[in-house]
């Protein structure tokens, strides 16, 4: 960018252009639900830590997969979230900006979540399996996830025009996507083809109880709701700082065309 | 470390990051309102 | 055909550049070489590891040179605003996608043979299942090329260009790097029978598939935004 370039308001959406509402969900809808979210989450660890009965192989560890299992959840959910979202900001006829910083909340959400889930992975295949980390197919799946969404992320930020940006970004998401199934096929056929001995034995998956079953469905409503919430005091954000910045943008513009010396004003020729 | 250490810091890391990242968008959350005008529809 | 003949002016404008800055084969071969040379002090020769792992080995050096290669192509059209000329001359942007991932998939494969040569030389390895190994490398180099390319115009015209790329393009080319370095292990003997590294051909072609009708469908609209 060079600085005699005149200040180009077109290709910059202005605050005009932005959501007027902030929020995905009304204030009381929020607030209720941030409450239910903690009561979940409550509920969770109650059954999780003390309802549940130890598994009959794995024994307490098992108990992180209340967590674990959710989390994985959620960060898939999130990623859905972000390609439809990116889907509907590329279609013209539902272009807007409210999709594009949609995706952009609930990608920052699904690797928050793909991390959570790496850890929480790595804590219970510590003691069941004597493991921090396997190559197994599901993990390195999910960490190639972590590091594409990754990626996505520092796109986001990246000091460019805002539509350039959100274009670039939705199809950066879509193309992200599409990734996803070709990983998971190809390091799936490296793990089978080339591993005789699995550490996924189908014997050491027994029925489960009934309070493990409930217990882990709680997990997924309970994350659900956590991503639900998150997902709206994130947006929420994002319309905040966006609406900052390009405030903050239009003064520093008007700063300049005030101080230009010349009498006509600079670079307006609408 | 026993099975219970390994619940326990799963647990822990998990509210960890849930509460540091509801704690990191409601301060920049305010930030950004507090700096925005008084007349911003958004706020 | 309309299609290939623009396909080729933009492939002949990028390789003779290329034939005229020599950046690809006096800065980016060199590189790979290097890394080769890396390789060997890392894993020490004398215990003779580095036949068994050569392949791997291999593909990492040209992943890495394949993303120096996709900076330059992209580098490219940085200066005196030769992407608004590119914009501007009218080819289909399709074409265009084509053109420039067809310059990097001929220059990587060149780059390949030589390194390939390098691994033979430098780790003790003997040739052979060559009709394994080349419709294996065709294909991963075509996909490296085309999702190099995809992810060169989605970086380009960033001023945080050099250090985006490689974050965005290495996990998604993560599969390239699984497929080939299987195929040339089964190829080579080194894990099971030449034949079964056709399945991983296959994946390797899927993959290329996919990232060139992406690239074709998306390189319009990146190019116009960039």
């Amino acid at each position: 960018m060079t600085a005699a370039k005149p200040p180009d308001n077109g290709h910059r959406r202005g605050v005009a252009s932005l959501p007027t509402n902030p929020r995905l969900l009304p204030r009381r809808v929020s607030v209720v639900l941030g409450w239910s979210t903690l009561a979940a989450l409550a509920l969770l660890t109650l059954f999780g830590l003390w309802g549940a009965p130890p598994d009959a192989v794995q024994g307490d560890a098992q108990r992180i997969m209340y967590l674990h299992v959710p989390a994985a959840w959620l960060a898939y959910l999130a990623f859905t979230v972000t390609s439809v979202a990116s889907l509907l900001y590329l279609w013209p006829r539902t272009r807007s900006t409210v999709w594009d910083l949609l995706a952009g909340a609930s990608a920052e959400l699904g690797v928050v979540f793909t991390g959570l889930t790496l850890l929480l992975g790595s804590l219970w295949g510590r003691p069941v399996w004597g493991i921090w980390w396997a190559w197994d197919a599901r993990l390195t799946t999910t960490a190639v996830l972590f590091f594409l969404y990754l990626g996505y992320l520092s796109l986001r930020r990246i000091p460019a025009s805002v539509e350039t940006r959100a274009k670039r970004c939705a199809i950066a998401a879509l193309i992200a996507f599409v990734d996803v199934p070709v990983v998971h096929l190809s390091v799936n056929w490296w793990r089978t083809l080339h591993q005789q001995a699995t550490v996924f034995n189908p014997e050491l998956n027994p029925r489960i109880h009934g309070v493990m079953a409930f217990t882990l469905w709680l997990g997924v409503v309970a994350f659900t709701l956590v991503y639900v919430y998150l997902l709206d005091r994130r947006y929420q954000l994002a319309v905040l700082e966006e609406d900052l910045e390009e405030r903050e943008l239009d003064a520093a513009i008007a700063q300049r065309v005030a101080e230009a010396p010349s009498p006509r004003p600079a670079g307006v020729h609408s | 470390m026993s099975d219970v250490g390994y619940i326990a810091a799963a647990w822990s890391a998990t509210a960890a990051v849930l509460a540091a990242y509801v704690v990191r968008v409601a301060v920049r959350t305010r930030h950004a309102r507090r700096s925005l005008p008084d007349d911003d529809p958004r706020r | 055909m309309n299609l290939l003949r623009e396909l080729w002016v933009v492939t002949a404008k990028d390789l003779r550049i290329e034939a005229r800055s020599r950046v690809t084969i006096g800065q980016v071969l060199p590189f790979g070489v290097i890394v080769l040379l890396l390789f060997a002090f890392a894993l020490d020769p004398d215990r003779g590891i580095l036949p068994r792992v050569a392949p791997g080995l291999f593909w990492v050096a040209v992943l890495l040179a394949a993303l120096l290669a996709v900076s330059r192509a992209f580098a490219l059209e940085e200066a005196n605003g030769a992407r608004d000329g590119l914009r501007l001359s009218g080819l289909d942007t399709g074409a265009m996608f084509l053109g420039k991932a067809l310059a990097v998939a001929i220059q990587l494969f060149v780059l390949e043979v030589i390194l390939g040569a390098g691994v033979v030389l430098f780790y003790d390895l003997t040739p052979r299942a060559a009709e394994v190994l080349v419709p294996a490398a065709l294909a991963a180099t075509v996909g490296l090329a085309a999702a190099g390319t995809l992810y060169g115009v989605l970086a380009a015209g960033l001023r945080v260009r050099e250090t985006l790329l490689p974050l965005l393009l290495l996990p998604v080319v993560a599969p390239v790097m699984l497929g080939a370095t299987r195929a040339f292990e089964a190829g080579l003997g080194l894990n099971g029978a030449p034949g079964e590294a056709w399945p991983w051909v296959e994946m390797l072609g899927l993959f290329a598939l996919i990232y060139t009708t992406l690239g074709f469908l998306a390189f319009g609209p990146l190019l116009e935004e960039a």
